[in-house]
């Protein structure tokens, strides 16, 4: 009797735990270290990465937002299902603060999803900004 | 009967006393002066906890942010510290002229959460500083302070 409970304690425990593992949305983005390379300041620079769900429930983007003004992303579909992929779009504008600035820098954007492995995935741009071309 | 009722009672208003903990979290303690959130301009006020966090300590603690470099690149704008991305001066009438800049630029309000941190640990300026550029120097260039007449 004892062994008989323990068995359908023991079934009962996997099944919760397998259902936790399963059916849950994974994100992936093609590319989370970009080098950018040299840029001229005042120069307008445009990736896409590839955004996919590689999980087995719908992806929910929740936020997408940078670590500066200078630099503007959206995800579309914000809904994206198993298997399915969307756009992370980034634009980053080398001038925004102002034809004075040189050097290297780091940007980032921050993905916020339903991914409970990865709720806030990071995407860093690196580049090093040159000065502007004399007129 | 009565005692068990008022002993339910005790329990439940115990019980109601958590739940409204938990669900409060705005109040935090801070060891530092912060400036009064309605002396914040309107979109600051507005914008998220951190933000306005940020702009009420660097308003109530100039020598503190005025020590700390910014690594947003906002030195290719003119600003010499921290507190330039907060305040951008004083008109004619000595009022204060905030600028907008910290309400988009998370590594300017990463700064600063830092530093009220590191300060509410009891750490000196200057080891702020050290830590600040340990941790975000490889965002950007630093802003610079301006050498003043007799500094060689």
């Amino acid at each position: 009797m004892r062994k008989r409970i323990l068995l359908i304690a023991a079934g009962l425990l996997m099944s919760v735990l397998l259902s936790a593992c399963s059916g849950q949305p994974q994100i992936v983005i093609s590319e989370t270290a970009i080098q950018l390379g040299d840029v001229v300041n005042g120069e307008i620079i445009e990736r896409d990465l590839r955004v996919e769900n590689t999980g087995e429930a719908a992806l929910m983007i929740d936020a997408v937002t940078t670590s500066c003004g200078c630099t503007q992303a959206s995800v579309e579909p914000t809904t994206i299902p198993p298997g399915g992929s969307g756009t992370l779009h980034i634009e980053f504008d080398s001038g925004a603060h102002g034809p004075e600035l040189t050097g290297e820098l780091i940007r980032q954007v921050f993905v916020a999803s339903n991914d409970p492995q990865q709720p806030e995935l990071v995407v860093e741009l690196a580049a090093t900004i040159l000065p502007p071309a004399a007129p | 009967m009565k005692k068990r009722l008022i002993s339910l009672l005790l329990v439940a208003m115990l019980l109601a006393g958590f739940a409204l903990t938990g669900c409060g979290g705005t109040a935090v303690n801070h060891n530092h002066p912060m400036a009064p959130i309605e002396e914040m301009p309107t979109n600051v006020q507005r914008s998220a906890r951190k933000i306005h966090e940020a702009y009420q300590f660097a308003v109530a603690n100039p020598e503190v942010a005025d020590a700390v470099p910014c690594y947003c690149g906002c030195a290719g704008m003119g600003h010499t510290s921290s507190y330039d991305c907060y305040v951008a001066g004083v008109d004619e009438d000595d009022l204060m002229q905030f600028d907008d800049h910290a309400t988009y630029c998370s590594i300017c309000i990463d700064i600063t959460q830092d530093t009220m941190r590191l300060f509410d640990e009891g750490k000196s300026p200057a080891e702020i500083f050290t830590q600040i550029e340990a941790d975000y120097a490889r965002f950007g260039p630093p802003t610079v302070k301006p050498e003043t007449e007799g500094t060689s």
